[in-house]
Order: C-alpha cells, then sequence, then structure tokens
C-alpha cells in the first residue's frame, strides 16, 4: 500500500496586479455575456434570417381618422367620413427594449504582502551585453486574507486557512446602443402611410 | 419598466404614447394632437401575440440563467 504522504506548502502568493485585476476581468466577461445573451433575445424576438440577413419582423398598424367631406349635394350639409390607413412597424420599436448591464462594481478584501522583489528590465542582447537600462521596478507578492473585521489573534489564524473576497455587483438599465437607436430611429422615420387599394403589398 | 413607448403620429408626426401590452391585446391609441386612432391590423394581432410570448420566453429564460438553444 503506498503511503500517503501530506504535502503541505506555503503558498507564495500571487502577483498583486493580478488579484485586483482577475475580478475586474470576471466582470467584463460577465457583461459580454449578458450583452450577448440579450442581443440574441432581441434578433430571435424581433428579426428573421432570411438570405444571410437579419430582416425585421414587420406588423401591420391601421391608423383611423375623420374628415368631413364637403357637401356634393345643395340642400345637404357636409359628411362625416372615416378613413383608415395602413402603415407598418419593425416590431422592435414596439416592445420596450432596455440594455441590462453592471451598473457598480464594489470589491473588498485585504491583501496580506507575502513577499517584494525587484524585477530588473534592462535588455540583454544574446551577447550579454546590456542594450538599454531601465529602472528596475518592485513587484509584490500577495494573498488576500479574511475581511477587515478580523483582528488580533483571530486574524492571524485567518491568515491560514480563511481568505476572503466580497464583491457586489448591481445589475441596472443601460442606454440602448447608438447602433441599435440608429435601427429604430431609422424604421421611426421610415412610416409612411401606405394606399389600401394597392393590395400587391406584402402583409402579415 | 413600464412598457410604455411611443411612436409618431404617421398623421400629424406628434409622439403618441402606446403600452405595447395592450396594443398586442387589439386596443387602440388616439393622437392627442390630430385625434387619428392607431393599432394593430386585426389580420397581424396573432403575429404580434406569437412574438410577444417568445420575447417573454426568452427574456424568463435569460433571466433564470437557462441555455437558450438556437
Amino acid at each position: 500500500m503506498a503511503k500517503k504522504e501530506n504535502y503541505k506548502y506555503e503558498f507564495a502568493g500571487l502577483p498583486i496586479y493580478d488579484i485586483i485585476g482577475k475580478p475586474l476581468i470576471a466582470i467584463a466577461r460577465a457583461q459580454n455575456m449578458m450583452s450577448k445573451e440579450q442581443l440574441r433575445t432581441m434578433l430571435d424576438a424581433c428579426f428573421k434570417y432570411h438570405n444571410g440577413a437579419y430582416e425585421p419582423i414587420m406588423l401591420k398598424m391601421v391608423v383611423t381618422r375623420s374628415f368631413l367631406e364637403p357637401a356634393t349635394k345643395p340642400g345637404k350639409g357636409p359628411e362625416l367620413k372615416m378613413i383608415s390607413t395602413d402603415f407598418f412597424l419593425p416590431m422592435i420599436t414596439i416592445f420596450p427594449i432596455n440594455a441590462l448591464g453592471i451598473e457598480n462594481v464594489d470589491i473588498d478584501f485585504n491583501v496580506e504582502i507575502t513577499s517584494q522583489y525587484m524585477v530588473d528590465k534592462d535588455e540583454i542582447d544574446e551577447g550579454g551585453d546590456k542594450i538599454s537600462a531601465q529602472p528596475s521596478s518592485l513587484e509584490c507578492l500577495g494573498k488576500i486574507t479574511k475581511g477587515p473585521g478580523a483582528s488580533g489573534e483571530d486574524q492571524e489564524q485567518s491568515y491560514e486557512n480563511n481568505s476572503s473576497f466580497r464583491i457586489a455587483v448591481e445589475a441596472g438599465t443601460m442606454p440602448l446602443t447608438k447602433g441599435l437607436l440608429e435601427i429604430i430611429n431609422i424604421y421611426t422615420n421610415a412610416i409612411q402611410p401606405i394606399d389600401t387599394s394597392q393590395k400587391n403589398h406584402q402583409t402579415l | 419598466m413600464t412598457g410604455e413607448q411611443s411612436i409618431q403620429c404617421p398623421v400629424c408626426q406628434t409622439p403618441i404614447l402606446i403600452e405595447y401590452k395592450a396594443l398586442i391585446q387589439g386596443m387602440r391609441f388616439t393622437c392627442g394632437n390630430c385625434k387619428a386612432s392607431i393599432g394593430i391590423a386585426s389580420e397581424a394581432i396573432s403575429v404580434a401575440k406569437e412574438t410577444m410570448k417568445k420575447y417573454d420566453e426568452l427574456k424568463t429564460q435569460f433571466r433564470d440563467g437557462k441555455k437558450v438553444n438556437k
């Protein structure tokens, strides 16, 4: 029977920029996923994919108004008549589409600096000669420790066993993208009355 | 979200506030300026309802975090 060994090693820590950057990258990815999902929802509901292009689903609308027809025969007054006009609206201009996005992010953690070292940034050619000398920079490795509430002996204990990383994300509605607003604007401006006596136009 | 949108009156270009759920049910909305009333054509109501249902389903799937298969 193989002897089980308990490997216990001291975790040296991660570069500080990794500790700070990773949650921000995760949030950016989450935002990206949300945007993709919303775009797909919009395309599925309001557009038809046809011959390699998305065509908006158009909705036939009717506008009705009354008008006074002048008297045609002497002795009779003007006659109130109704007139109906058809027009088409893209479905996307009717649904209240809101862009959901991450509005506020609150990241809270304590970092214990475990080690520091200087990084030499001198560029050296193949022969070993210095090409350029640049100032060295200080790099730090750190570990996330328990939250700011810990103190004294408890805190020391927490360094070994616990780490705490609190991220509060608030999502909210964002302004629609310029492209989507432009699509809606183009179709809104293209609303034109259609003569219903011409039956050759396509209707839904 | 109130579901209120506005569209331009095809007659006088005045914005007409519409409530899309009511519109899809067949309700008509009147322009405050020229009194023209607009609504979905009766033959298009079924298409609008179907799209609305699909849109709501997709929103529910998105909210619940379910994968939307295409």
